[in-house]
């Protein structure tokens, strides 16, 4: 679910440096706050109860849940991670998929590789190419009915079926389809 | 597509129809505009808004808020609850105010604008929080 596309967040990381800065500080504080907030809020949890599961005071609690505080610690965040009983993932990843996911646009996350490792800048990304792909997304391709194919004597009643990797499709065809 | 947010905005259009709340969002600092941006993307999606971004007024006016470019300023939009849909927040006013001034001046004035919605006199219309990003702001 998200009110930003794809396109909109491609023209902000490609207006500056500064600019991409602040798209992911902006989104950073907020996310962290309202994610904290809201699972504090499951939980029915008070901030002052959720301080005492983390070891920290109800004052640090409530700077956290701010929008605008913007100055954690991974430490921290680890603690209110264990006491919420949740995972904590800190990463670094290429413009390209931060702009997938803040749009809720589906990408693939192939999890750890030299990649992942080794993150792509921005300008690494805009030389590659990455940018101008739409939309990446799994293609399910199905086989002929089994009655056309030539081998259907021998997987009789099945459709053969596969998973191919995942396809990008240029920015002006994905516009077309 | 992905799923509809949670929660969804409209902006009020004047009785010359002007969309006059739009307007002031699409002309603000490309920084505030984009940290005001980001800021309805989360609250669209959560469940309740609490202070210190959004806040009850006077009733029934309530406003987001994000920092200004100014020092000691913040921008705020004021706004109510749509009566007339379910999850969606109607923006009446939008101003840049010193932090700790109540801009009883602002209040009156979206106010004064949702009397004249209910009197029929104004519209609405659905705002859209992207409405400048892939072109105007290049050269800002």
């Amino acid at each position: 679910m998200s009110l930003l596309s794809k396109a909109g967040l491609l023209a902000r990381i490609r207006r500056n440096k500064e600019s991409r800065a602040r798209l992911v500080a902006s989104n950073l504080d907020k996310g962290i706050a309202f994610q904290i907030r809201a699972t504090r809020e499951k939980q029915t949890l008070t901030q002052a109860e959720l301080a005492i599961a983390a070891g920290m005071g109800q004052n640090n609690i409530s700077r956290l849940e701010r929008s605008d505080y913007g100055k954690y610690t991974i430490s921290s965040l680890k603690r209110i991670a264990d006491a919420l009983d949740v995972a904590l993932v800190v990463r670094f990843v290429p413009f390209g998929q931060y702009i997938d996911w803040l749009s809720a646009t589906p990408y693939l996350d192939e999890g750890l590789r030299p990649e992942a490792l080794a993150v792509p800048s921005f300008e690494d990304e805009e030389k590659s190419g990455k940018h101008e792909a739409q939309i990446r997304y799994f293609a399910l391709h199905l086989t002929l009915p089994v009655a056309a194919s030539p081998n259907h004597s021998e997987v009789s009643g099945v459709y053969q079926s596969r998973f191919v990797a995942p396809v990008s499709i240029p920015a002006q065809e994905s516009q077309v389809a | 597509m992905g799923k509809p947010t949670l929660w969804t905005f409209a902006g009020y259009v004047t009785e010359a129809g002007r969309h006059i709340v739009q307007e002031w969002y699409d002309s603000l600092p490309i920084e505030e505009y984009e940290e005001l941006q980001d800021l309805l993307n989360h609250m669209a999606s959560a469940e309740k808004w609490t202070r210190p971004e959004f806040d009850k007024v006077t009733s029934p006016l309530h406003e987001v808020r994000v920092k200004a470019n100014i020092a000691n300023h913040e921008v705020r939009v004021y706004g109510v609850f749509n009566p007339d849909v379910r999850h969606q927040f109607l923006f009446l006013l939008g101003v840049t105010a010193k932090k700790k001034d109540k801009d009883k001046q602002g209040q009156d004035k979206a106010l004064a604008r949702l009397a004249l919605l209910k009197q029929r006199k104004a519209s609405t219309h659905e705002f859209v929080i992207e409405s400048r990003s892939a072109g105007s702001d290049s050269t800002q």
